[in-house]
């Protein structure tokens, strides 16, 4: 079974957005999808966003009303780990995941792909101290979920997450600590680091379809995000200044290529590009050069609180997360990076927490930070802006208040480890 | 009593953290501590402010979950949930011996230390970021209350009724603390953008003077994090301060007379914690790199500890014979001697991020984020 459901594959050429070119056609899984209909999707799916929470409409479908009033919920779990000792980290992770149950069963035999949180360069620090002690996940964490997949029978387990670098895949995540050599002696061989800033080694993109999409209707990315079997998110925990919190909804904000969403495109896509996504996902003051036309141009220019968050679940509920886990051992707090300056501090929670239900996961992540996952949009911690939590939980993807999930391992009031909160943006 | 008698007896009595205005995190007596804890303060959240005390040993924990409580020895007196974490380390002080208390919501509180009423309380100004972060100041001359906010500014309210007094540019990054000499001169370091990292001198009439100025690094200043207080030696007339850069930090040393700087060391890593200065002179800093350095009184390296810490944070503290007591991010306490040798006595089960304190009969506290203060009984010696 493949971890397909919104799935779109690019297949032939047509003309699209870009008048001079041939582009290929999308196509999903279950037969070709004509450009009529990709178009139509589109735009249906633009116009048609429901209405969920306090505003439920008498138009819903019963599904629909159903999946709002018990949106899906799994458990999650905490658990102390104080250092980055591999031993340590497998152990209490296998343990982790031995409580939540299903770990085994979702990935053995199975292609998996863990999208990690690595960020914009490996070449900084936060006040002399290592990204991955603050705002990157750390090599050890991955390292021992790659070992525990491989364990519970795992076929081959992708490292993925967009690098700023055009040297080999191999080089690019070793700036961040991730050493292909010593994965591989860890998994039998079984590891694998793809840096998705282009299409890669691909010939072509994927589509991957949203249902329901506010801000974006489809996403054209690397291909190893499609092709997957099991997609598992590896976060860190932190704060965000546009999200109020990072995590394994967040992390995805990192498959939109470089090559066609990136800053340092000019006129066209380009498979050298590098750049982050400010321009078309962030300040959204222009669009993607995909070969489609893919955003519902519903997002508001300048207003990183209300586009980062929708997009935040746009991709959540295109690219379905199997698994997150949270690296919460030595992390920053206030901001989620380096950028952000000596606003952001780092602080130690000691904490790993795990879940199989992405939304479930993030808001139990929030509620260990010190933070009401269901607070209002523009109070903390999403004083920037839109709560993507509650946002997700009305588009069906999630459960976000905290007495309607299930907590296993060490209990959320033991767990708690307040961050310092975000500051609110001020207009200039 | 004398002079020199109620200063004796005054240093026992830690009502901040550092031990009292100069932040110099001394004990004047010899102890030699057991190595388990004779109790636990419970607390609601993580612990990293320093505990404090007032002449009746009782002992004040702030938490971050709001919480600010009161113990006799273990015994609890009462509790007062504020609006917000507590990162700042509260201060008794005043004539009328108020316990003041700073939230990461930015509101300043002044309670009464045997209810815990809160009397006065004042929000702090600021566009964007309510934080306060920096432990609280008693500058007795002025009986003020120096506080540092991320709104910007360095505020001194009255510690009567909390109305301002003065305030200073405290920059763009206000982590740091400020100091006071015995003459009561307050002492603080600031960035500013395109400038670099100041040091100033605030005279007890208010008047300010640049001591030092660091160039900004190619970084910039939003990049350099100010976060240790100045250290001052009353005795040697000395003040010592911290000035990150963007590889390192600089550890200067000032004549508070003269204002001259008398000399300067280049340390290997920045450096987020208040030093400690031991009796001798010795100045003992904790670095972001999991060293703690012994620095001698000419600015030559007495010792390096390796705690195999990725990195320090919360300082340390010392007793009479020299021995520097300080706890981990992995949750280890360390104990460390004259010489610079050093052992674990104590773990706890999560980081340790503060500065300890010593109670006024010489036991040690430590502060720790497993929602516990643990506390060793001393043996004077």
């Amino acid at each position: 079974m493949t971890n397909q459901i919104n799935r779109v594959y690019l297949s032939e050429k047509i003309s699209m957005n870009r008048a001079e070119e041939k582009k290929p056609i999308p196509t999903c899984p279950g037969g070709q999808l004509t450009r009529r209909d990709f178009l139509k999707g589109a735009i249906v799916a633009a116009a048609a966003m429901p209405v969920f929470g306090s505003e439920v409409s008498e138009k819903l479908s019963s599904s629909q009303l159903n999946r709002t009033l018990r949106p899906p919920r799994a458990p999650v779990g905490i658990a102390l780990c104080k250092r980055y000792d591999f031993k340590e980290a497998k152990k209490t992770l296998g343990k982790l995941f031995d409580q939540l149950g299903g770990v085994r069963k979702l990935v053995k035999n199975k292609r998996v792909t863990v999208k990690v949180n690595l960020v914009n360069t490996s070449k900084e620090d936060l006040n002399g101290i290592p990204l991955c002690l603050t705002v990157t996940v750390h090599p050890v964490v991955a390292m021992a979920l790659g070992s525990l997949l491989v364990d519970y029978g795992a076929k081959e387990v992708i490292f993925c997450d967009q690098l700023p670098f055009r040297s080999s895949d191999e080089e690019a995540f070793s700036g961040y600590g991730f050493k292909l050599d010593s994965f591989n002696s860890a998994m039998n061989g079984k590891a694998k680091f793809v840096n998705t800033r282009n299409r890669g080694a691909f010939r072509d993109y994927a589509w991957v379809k949203v249902p329901n999409g506010e801000l974006a209707t489809a996403w054209e990315v690397n291909r190893i995000y499609a092709d997957t079997d099991v997609l598992v998110s590896l976060a860190k925990l932190k704060n965000h200044v546009s999200a109020g919190i990072t995590g394994g909804m967040k992390n995805l904000f990192g498959i939109p290529p470089s090559s066609l969403y990136g800053d340092d495109l000019k006129d066209g896509p380009d498979e050298n590009a590098v750049g982050y996504r400010n321009q078309t996902m962030h300040n959204c003051t222009r669009k993607p050069f995909t070969s489609a036309e893919s955003f519902t141009g519903k997002s508001i220019q300048g207003d990183h609180g209300y586009n980062v968050p929708r997009f935040i679940v746009d991709l959540a509920a295109a690219f379905p997360i199997s698994l997150v886990v949270f690296d919460g051992i030595s992390v920053i707090q206030t901001a989620e990076g380096w950028w952000n300056g000596s606003m952001s501090s780092v602080t130690r929670p000691g904490l790993l927490i795990a879940g199989t239900n992405p939304v479930c996961s993030d808001s139990v992540a929030a509620a260990v930070m010190g933070f009401d996952p269901n607070a209002p949009d523009k109070t903390l911690p999403f004083v920037n802006g839109t709560n993507h939590l509650a946002l997700a939980r009305k588009r069906g993807l999630g459960e976000n208040r905290i007495s309607e999930i299930e907590i296993v391992g060490v209990d959320l009031s033991k767990a708690r480890f307040e961050f310092q909160p975000t500051f609110r943006r001020v207009a200039l | 009593m004398s002079p020199a008698k109620k200063s004796a007896t005054s240093q026992l009595i830690w009502r901040c953290s550092g031990a009292d205005s100069s932040r110099r995190g001394f004990f004047p007596q010899r102890l030699k501590l057991k190595p388990k804890p004779i109790y636990t303060l419970p607390t609601a959240g993580a612990v990293q402010a320093s505990v404090v005390f007032d002449d009746q040993s009782v002992c004040y924990v702030a938490d971050m979950s709001g919480l600010v409580q009161a113990f006799v020895k273990d015994r609890p007196v009462w509790q007062s949930k504020l609006n917000g974490s507590l990162v700042a380390s509260p201060i008794i002080c005043g004539k009328q011996g108020y316990l003041f208390a700073a939230t990461v919501a930015g509101s300043v509180y002044a309670i009464d230390p045997k209810s815990g009423q809160t009397l006065y309380k004042k929000n702090i100004p600021t566009e964007s970021d309510p934080r306060i972060l920096s432990d609280l100041l008693y500058v007795e001359k002025l009986n003020v209350v120096v506080l540092n906010s991320w709104g910007g500014k360095f505020y001194a309210l009255s510690a009567d009724t909390l109305e301002e007094k003065l305030y200073w540019d405290a920059g763009i990054t206000p982590y740091a603390g400020a100091s006071a000499d015995s003459d009561g001169n307050i002492y603080l370091s600031r960035a500013l953008q395109g400038r670099g990292i100041e040091f100033v001198k605030i005279s007890s009439e208010s008047k300010e003077t640049v001591l030092s100025h660091e160039p900004e690094g190619r970084r910039g200043a939003r990049r350099t994090i100010v976060s240790a207080a100045p250290v001052i030696d009353d005795s040697k007339k000395q003040v010592y301060f911290l000035a990150n850069r963007d590889v390192g930090s600089h550890l200067c040393a000032f004549s508070t007379e003269t204002g001259a700087l008398l000399w300067r060391l280049g340390l290997p890593n920045q450096v987020q914690a208040t030093p400690t200065l031991r009796p001798d002179g010795v100045l003992i800093v904790s670095d972001l790199r999991g060293l703690v350095l012994g620095i001698r009184t000419d600015g030559s390296l007495l010792f390096q500890y390796n705690t195999n810490s990725e990195y320090l944070i919360g300082g340390g503290v010392c007793e009479q014979g020299g021995t520097f007591f300080t706890g981990d991010p992995l949750g280890y306490v360390h104990q460390i001697s004259e010489r610079g040798s050093g052992k674990v006595f104590f773990e706890s089960q999560r980081a340790i991020l503060a500065r300890p304190s010593f109670s006024p009969e010489g036991n040690l506290y430590i502060p720790s984020t497993d929602k516990n203060v643990y506390v060793f009984e001393s043996q004077k010696i």
